[in-house]
């Protein structure tokens, strides 16, 4: 199954920490019901991006992702190229970000400033099935005039105190988040990932 | 372009799409060549079938309402002869 590339290749494209990837790959590839989730969604180059600087934002992403073991957590952003072989006919023109959750200690909070582009996030259930799909022209702006894509996905009967943020059922405590972003040049790739880095989220709600 | 392995076609331009903004009449060419041309062009495989899809993101209501009315791209083959990329 040529499902470890992709993943593998990840973390060694953006993180350039291989100790993560001894850490982390093992995690995912023993879970089989992330395996199959992950087969139909994602979509990965297997070959390295442009160099990646380790900054400190990412230095604590990368941390966030080890001590997580993969969940909860944004992975990041990647275009497809012809070395894309996880699914048939990717779209060379999104950058797709992964983020498998797990709900069971709580809720999950995903966040994303919407661009000036298509946006769309989308939730999966751990047997494949979409739950959710929202894109950027459902987002009003806010008071400051910007637009910001904001959830709660919880299981049922999950306490979610937090005032006007859309609450998302999930059917099931494992899935998969994919966030969707149009790019059309490698100047925005670049622009987009790196305001993803700093003010993207899929995470526990504290 | 995607070959006939449905996958994205490699080539060293590393093409494999056009963005066409919003009602623009353009002509985009499907070549088999190795070097970049000055037109918006998309690489397809040396050989063997393959296929193009057109994505329309954030379209306008009338897409939604009536798909059909959406005017298709036309596809014209040009030339086709051995050894000749084109």
């Amino acid at each position: 199954m040529n499902l470890r590339r992709p993943l593998v290749i990840f973390l060694l494209a953006a993180l350039l920490g291989h100790g993560l990837v001894v850490l982390w790959a093992p995690t995912l590839v023993n879970l089989r019901v992330t395996r199959g989730i992950l087969e139909r969604v994602l979509s990965g180059p297997s070959e390295l991006p442009e160099a990646v600087r380790l900054t400190p934002v990412m230095q604590a992403r990368a941390a966030k992702i080890t001590e997580r073991g993969g969940y909860n957590v944004a992975l990041p952003a990647v275009r497809a190229t012809a070395a894309s072989k996880a699914i048939v006919r990717p779209s060379p023109d999104l950058l797709y970000t992964v983020c498998l959750f797990d709900l069971e200690r709580g809720p999950l909070r995903v966040r994303a400033p919407v661009q000036d582009s298509y946006l769309s996030v989308s939730g999966y259930a751990d047997n494949t099935d979409n739950f959710f799909a929202l894109n950027d022209r459902e987002i009003a702006p806010g008071a400051d005039g910007s637009r910001q894509l904001d959830l709660l996905i919880a299981r049922p009967g999950q306490a979610v105190a937090l005032e006007s943020v859309q609450v998302i059922e999930a059917p099931s405590d494992r899935g998969v988040i994919l966030f969707r972003s149009l790019v059309t040049s490698e100047a925005q790739a670049a622009r987009i990932r790196d305001e993803y880095q700093l003010f993207q989220e899929c995470d526990p709600l504290r | 372009m995607y070959g006939a392995d449905h996958y994205l076609v490699d080539n060293p331009a590393g093409i494999y799409s056009v963005p066409m903004p919003e009602a623009t009449a353009s002509q985009v060419r499907l070549l088999t060549a190795v070097e970049s041309q000055p037109e918006a062009w998309l690489p397809s495989p040396s050989s063997g079938p393959f296929s193009v899809t057109l994505r329309l993101y954030n379209p306008g209501a009338a897409v939604y309402e009536n798909p059909q009315s959406v005017p298709l791209p036309e596809i014209r083959r040009l030339s086709c002869a051995p050894g000749v990329a084109s």
